[in-house]
């Protein structure tokens, strides 16, 4: 397994104040890499950058570099459109458009130029089924997404994402707003996903983090404290912060 | 028990409050028909909708109001069709792409436009957009359907840019963060997204200024040479209002009736295109 995102040196201030400090991460392709410590350590943050969502905040400075592929993110030459096609998100809230359950889907692709009713069709099938979702709304496609319980919206999301065929998914805290049955059908729909996509995750919930994942990265105060094998880390972690936080000792 | 007695004053009031206002509603409703149906019968519907000739004071007197009704949908089409796609982009520009200092200006340029009497509006367009349509198009007069077009659509613009950047703000980020991060290109998202999300929003700055247009005497009265003519854009035209408006000091006996008959007219008018717009605002909510 082979970094397919690795972080170097990378440091980010909100005007002022930094929120990422110094972090070097290499990201192991097709796995599930979650990001936990207390909030606002700057899980959400290095996140967002991954997929550039940054941008849209005028105020963050960035030094650093982050590869993707082997190519730096940040040059000047790199498409972000393409980029975020390739890096998909998931957000914490669910978010679909209001617009039919179809169009959702569908949004994507047509964004991407892929056109014919034939070849959209299959997609959002594909995506709704690699979702987990399709049984429950295959037939009500043309009803409004926003009709959806929270659980089965987050879903959608997870198949809007998917439909523009990415490599890596970005989720921030996807089941936070859900009830523990929609949270353990997306931690299944997560293990499920991580033999055709490399998944990051950040998660509040320790167990969560425990069950779905490869590897954990351990953030506090803008800092990467630690990070590696889900299991060493939960076992037997090298750092007294890390253990205290998993333990429940403090944030 | 005090805080109980309270609620039931102020309901109370709210009732009553709300029974005043339908109660206006229905009082003028039933003037106007009251008012307007003895001329209409005694010229008859079909004569007094589809003649063409308006001429209450001439020996052969005769009421066709033709001239007047299409004037009116014409002039209302004709502004809506130019106000419409200037005050959408302008809103679309303004709410999500303008620099923040270009917003702040251009608002409250908006808000200072809003607040103009139609009297004001008129006034300029007769001293300054009517001898320049008719230096532009070479005519004898430029006071012209074209010009009461022109006027009505910078009228409306201000409610219509107004309520579309309403709209176009209510509509939650997370969608169009969403729809960044599947690779959409801010104009794509702010298009596809955004406008499509705001777009009952946006149908109701249609419904206002539709309304505004078709209502409005003051302004029309002053820039179309109010005339009676079948409408052209490069003529002297009179609306439905300005009909009403400009007679109704002088007219007496059957004149004076049919003035009520045309009220009723625009009445019936504005009530069609309010409840038509509003079944389709009303159906797309649904959808
Ligand atoms: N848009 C922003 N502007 C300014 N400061 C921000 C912004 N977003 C986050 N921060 C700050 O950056 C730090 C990290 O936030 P975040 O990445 O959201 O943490 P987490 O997701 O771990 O809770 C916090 O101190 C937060 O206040
Ligand atoms: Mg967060």
């Amino acid at each position: 397994m082979k970094g397919i995102i690795n972080a170097k040196n990378l440091n980010l201030w909100y005007g002022e104040t930094q929120a990422l400090k110094n972090i070097n991460i290499e990201i192991p392709e097709k796995s599930i890499t979650a990001l936990i410590g207390p909030s606002g350590c700057g899980k959400s943050t290095f996140l967002k950058i991954l997929n550039r969502m940054n941008d849209l905040i005028p105020i963050v400075k960035i030094k650093g570099d982050i590869y993707y592929n082997g190519k730096d993110i940040f040059e000047k030459s790199i498409d972000v459109n393409s980029l975020r096609r390739d890096i998909g998100m998931v957000f914490q809230k669910p978010n679909p458009f209001p617009m039919s359950i179809y169009d959702n889907i569908a949004y994507g692709p047509r964004i991407h130029g892929i056109k014919g009713k034939q070849r959209l069709d299959e997609i959002v099938e594909n995506s709704l089924k690699d979702a987990a979702i399709w049984d429950e709304v295959k037939d009500r496609l043309k009803k409004n997404a926003l009709g959806l319980s929270g659980g089965q919206q987050q879903r959608l999301c997870i198949a809007r994402a998917l439909a523009v065929k990415p490599k890596v998914i970005l989720m921030d805290e996807p089941t936070s707003a859900l009830d523990p049955i929609s949270t353990s059908k997306i931690e299944e729909l997560s293990l499920k996903l991580k033999d055709k996509y490399t998944i990051i995750i950040v998660t509040h919930n320790m167990q969560q983090a425990v069950r779905i994942s490869d590897n954990t990265a351990f953030f506090l105060l803008g800092e990467l404290i630690e990070f590696g094998k889900t299991e060493e880390i939960f076992s037997n972690p090298l750092d007294k912060r890390t253990e205290n936080y998993i333990t429940g000792r403090f944030g | 028990m005090k805080n109980k007695l309270f609620e039931n004053i102020m309901q109370a009031i709210f009732l009553i409050l709300g029974l005043i206002a339908v109660g206006f509603v229905l009082l003028i409703s039933f003037y106007l028909i009251i008012s307007g149906i003895p001329a209409i019968l005694e010229i008859g519907v079909f004569k007094f909708l589809f003649s063409k000739s308006w001429a209450p004071t001439s020996p052969q007197e005769n009421f066709g109001i033709l001239p007047f009704i299409l004037t009116s949908i014409y002039g209302t089409s004709g502004a809506v069709l130019i106000g419409l796609p200037i005050g959408f982009f302008s809103a679309v520009y303004l709410s999500k792409f303008a620099p923040k200092k270009i917003k702040l200006i251009a608002e409250s340029a908006i808000n200072l436009l809003a607040g103009i009497p139609s009297v004001v509006y008129g006034l300029v367009g007769m001293l300054v957009l009517v001898p320049l349509i008719k230096i532009i198009f070479s005519l004898p007069d430029g006071a012209s359907l074209l010009a009461a077009i022109l006027v009505l659509s910078l009228m409306i613009l201000p409610s219509i840019i107004k309520v579309s950047i309403n709209a176009l703000e209510a509509v939650p980020k997370e969608y169009e963060y969403a729809s960044l991060a599947l690779g959409a290109t801010e104009t794509e998202t702010v298009f596809k997204v955004s406008v499509k999300a705001a777009k009952s929003g946006i149908a109701t700055a249609v419904v206002l200024g539709v309304c505004r247009v078709v209502g409005e005497a003051v302004a029309v009265i002053m820039v179309s040479g109010n005339v009676a003519n079948m409408p052209s854009l490069f003529q002297s035209v009179r609306f439905l209002t300005s009909a009403v408006a400009s007679e109704m000091a002088y007219s007496s006996g059957l004149h004076r009736n049919a003035l009520f008959s045309i009220a009723l007219v625009l009445f019936l008018f504005i009530m069609i295109i309010n409840i038509t717009l509003n079944f389709f605002i009303k159906r797309d909510r649904k959808g």
